[in-house]
């Protein structure tokens, strides 16, 4: 038998002795791993890709590269960057909200409505912004309240929002007269940028802000990432979520009167399949569909990266059809690479 | 001297390190076929590394691993399991939704042309299962199974590979003692069948009562390797943790004040049924109860994670009837539950955010939080707490268990409640930590907390609690004072079974 006297060690990691240097030093220190999926998720990788499709477009096409083809861009947008900036929350408090689309095209509806019945136009937007925060109610007590799985709420909701809106037109887009809400839908701001790119941007910092620098924003978070463990450390879990769909509500809401002002009608029609847009944006900007991640500059950079794919096909006259490929491509792409991060975690 | 069974896995400088921290350092060790070596160490020392090493999940940074005098490279699970090498881990890998038999034979379900051959599956699963669970059904999905038999799947997953080493981490965790002396038995057998058994432990008694030899890791670093015969329990204690541990638990006089914390007739869906009982404040209670005694529940209900059919809790003589967890925690108790990955922590956050997470109010101004001052706070915790970590951005999902732990009694140190409800806070760490554990429920006592322990482990109960409540089938059954009640007179009542 080897004699392997158990040594006294000075050092040992014991009750009496000094904490070791490591427990002082770097206490602030980030660790910062430099692999494809890290660059991925510090935002170069979708840099990278926007760059790529600029570069490409612009050499196809001599009009993409101009002032007004990106204001174009900022305009076609803004809707879908409005919806999916609130996304992110959703889906960084492990949510999902499929209902953003027809409750864009319900608002809208609503602000056609309500001019055509001779109401001053901020008054058609609140009925918009009322429509939002009505559904998103509605979506939040039956996540938190009922307990309904998120996807299977919002997509009922998508159909039945939807349903309301065709109901309610005869499935007959609602015009309204030019001038009420004409501010809203071209007006222009230093001569030259759009009002609505203005609002998608102020969404966006508001988004940002809430995300990283309050309460709420961390328990968006924490819910995410374990909602078992946010519960038990005495966040209100369910108020949280409740809250997020709200938002959610309240930014589609927006987004519906904006769009009524652009298109100057109310469209039971309008925005089909915006939600999976925004969805797609999201996680093409590294949030994770099992919550608990995700960064709201990412989403307007997959949000650009989207919009500024269908402006450059449709300069280069790519039929629809591929530019439908070509969307499910960059679908597929943000899911694999989520699928790769999550690896990675492991 | 009867001549020694050769060699079967020797391990030389084995080394691995995650970011700055060396888990493992130069470690060389032997087991020899038929012997049953037992590792110790406290939490961070380097024994899960080295099982993961083992188990072909890790790869070493440097040194050598032989199997009968051949070197090997162990470099993914599969060729781990070519060489014979099987890991039972801690942390259970099992898909609940499939049968138990499924999951014993996992990957290897044998077929007849390309079906599956169910008969066989449940008669070989019938057959690994019988020495450790004669009466298991085979064909129950495991997630209906209760915890300590969900074990027992892991464990005949390993059996079933036909190992000739077999690893185990801490896999008496979740068993109940019965189970625990039939995994006994069966490793004394596979090691008489001359498998090498390499049997991680915190608990010395089972290391005493099973192993030929003892091996001592401290911070990643082979202390010493002694026989059982020639070594004593304290010996291995002071070298786990690098002193001596004269008492394991603190003692003190109590001088228990008004009753702070009460619950009145909480009930819930037969699990729980009209419990009350009260903690004074610098009072320290003990609840004991086996594996589905409804104490898990009772916790839960108690900090309104779970919903009370009916009952109140009262804090400080004012009723928060029946609470939810925001508003008990604005009441000033603090929970921290059995499952810490599950239930205590956000794995993907960081240390900094998980510290802070109960008292963001506190800590922020009209809804932002102040960033400088949750750094400044979570800074003291981590020194306060010990709680060793390469920084405060770090992943909580990347420290040892007992750090882990550190952070979830910080995050609501740091709320400063009087009222604590601990359930199983020893859980899966070692001695050093629990010492530790046990010293800041001692020092939250005296600074007048009232304190809800809430243990399956009889001496900690014992130990720790001014007063002991048993509960079973979701009454509460006895109450005894300290010092008054034996072991045996607790397991009794926590059995449901009078006593005179």
């Amino acid at each position: 038998m080897p004699s392997d006297e158990p040594r006294p060690n000075p050092a040992a990691l014991s009750g009496t002795t000094t904490p070791t240097r490591r427990d002082h030093a770097d206490l602030t220190a980030r660790r910062t791993t430099f692999t494809l999926v890290g660059l991925w998720d510090a935002g170069i990788g979708l840099l990278v890709v926007y760059a790529a499709i600029v570069l490409v477009f612009s050499q196809l096409s001599q009009f993409f590269l101009t002032k007004n083809n990106f204001l174009n861009i900022g305009v076609g947008v803004s809707i879908l960057g409005i919806v999916a900036a609130t996304q992110t929350m959703v889906i960084i408090a492990r949510g999902f909200d499929l209902s953003v689309g027809s409750t864009v095209a319900l608002s809208g509806v609503v602000t056609a409505e309500i001019l055509n019945a001779g109401g001053p136009g901020p008054v058609a937007v609140v009925g918009a912004i009322g429509v939002g925060l009505v559904v998103g109610l509605v979506n939040g007590l039956l996540i938190t309240v009922v307990r309904v799985n998120p996807l299977i709420t919002t997509l009922a909701m998508l159909s039945i929002v939807r349903g309301i809106a065709y109901v309610w037109t005869g499935a007959l887009t609602q015009v309204f007269p030019g001038p009420s809400l004409r501010w809203l839908g071209t007006g222009r701001v230093l001569s030259d940028i759009p009002i609505s790119v203005l609002i998608m941007l102020a969404v966006f910092a508001v988004v940002w802000l809430t995300l990283r620098y309050t309460t709420f924003g961390r328990y968006l978070y924490a819910v995410g990432g374990n909602p078992r463990a946010a519960l038990l450390a005495g966040i209100d879990v369910g108020r949280v979520q409740l809250a997020a769909y709200l938002i959610s509500g309240l930014s589609a809401g927006i987004a519906g009167a904006v769009l009524a002002a652009q298109l100057s009608a109310g469209s039971p029609q309008a925005a089909t399949g915006l939600e999976l847009s925004a969805v797609a944006a999201v996680v093409l900007g590294g949030a994770s569909l099992a919550g608990g991640r995700g960064r709201v500059w990412g989403t307007l950079l997959g949000a650009l990266i989207m919009e500024t794919l269908r402006n450059g096909l449709v300069l280069t006259d790519v039929s629809s059809f591929y530019q439908m490929i070509a969307w499910g491509g960059v679908l597929l792409l943000a899911v694999i690479i989520d699928q790769l991060r999550r690896g990675e975690a492991t | 001297m009867t001549e020694l069974p050769p060699t079967r896995l020797r391990l030389s400088g084995i080394t691995k390190s995650y970011g700055g921290i060396q888990a493992v350092r130069g470690i060389s060790l032997d087991v020899r076929r038929g012997e049953i070596l037992a590792l110790c160490g406290e939490n961070g020392a380097g024994k899960s590394t080295l099982a993961k090493i083992l188990a072909g999940e890790v790869r070493p940074d440097a040194g050598m691993i032989e199997l009968d005098g051949q070197a090997v490279r162990l470099l993914d699970p599969a060729s781990a399991h070519r060489e014979g090498i099987a890991v039972i881990y801690q942390e259970l890998n099992y898909v609940p939704t499939l049968t138990v038999a499924e999951n014993v034979l996992l990957g290897r379900l044998p077929r007849r042309g390309p079906m599956v051959d169910w008969d066989s599956v449940y008669r070989d699963a019938r057959l690994l299962l019988a020495p450790l669970a004669p009466h298991l059904d085979p064909r129950l999905p495991v997630a209906a199974l209760p915890v300590a038999e969900r074990q027992v799947v892991e464990i005949a997953r390993a059996l079933s590979l036909d190992a000739s080493v077999i690893v185990m981490d801490e896999p008496t965790a979740a068993l109940s003692q019965q189970e625990v002396r039939r995994l006994f038995d069966l490793v004394r057998h596979l090691a008489k069948r001359g498998v090498a058994i390499i049997y991680i432990s915190h608990r010395l008694d089972e290391v005493f009562a099973l192993a030929n030899r003892v091996a001592v890791l401290r911070d990643g670093a082979l202390i010493g390797v002694r026989d059982v015969n020639e070594t004593s329990r304290a010996e291995v204690i002071r070298a786990m943790v690098g002193r001596s541990v004269e008492e394991l638990y603190p003692r003190r006089e109590s001088t228990p004040g008004q009753p702070w914390l009460e619950v009145r007739g909480l009930s819930r869906g037969g699990k729980i049924t009209e419990v009350s009982f009260s903690v004074c404040s610098g009072e320290v209670v003990g609840i004991f109860g086996l594996i589905g005694s409804g104490a898990d529940v009772l916790v839960k209900a108690l900090f309104g994670a779970t919903r009370a059919d009916h009952g109140e809790v009262i804090v400080g003589g004012r009723s928060l009837g029946l609470p939810t967890p925001g508003r008990a925690r604005r009441a000033g108790i603090a929970l921290v539950p059995a499952d810490r990955k599950e239930e205590g922590l956000v794995l993907g956050m960081s240390v900094r955010e998980n510290l802070s997470m109960s008292t963001l109010p506190n800590l922020s101004k009209w809804g932002f939080i102040r960033r400088r001052a949750e750094r400044i706070r979570a800074e003291a915790m981590v020194r306060e707490l010990r709680i060793r970590t390469p920084g405060l951005e770090e992943a909580v999902g990347r420290l040892s268990g007992g750090n882990q732990q550190k952070v979830v009694l910080g995050r609501w140190l740091q709320a400063q409640p009087r009222a604590f409800v601990l359930e199983e806070p020893t859980r899966g760490i070692d001695v050093g930590a629990k010492v530790e554990v046990y010293r800041l429920i001692e020092n939250l006592a005296e600074g007048g907390a009232a304190i809800l322990l809430v243990s399956s482990e009889l001496p900690e109960i014992l130990s720790m609690s001014d007063r002991i409540l048993t509960i079973c089938d979701g009454h509460l059954t006895a109450e005894f004072r300290r010092g008054a009640v034996t072991q045996e007179e607790v397991l009794d009542s926590a059995i449901g079974r009078a006593t005179a």
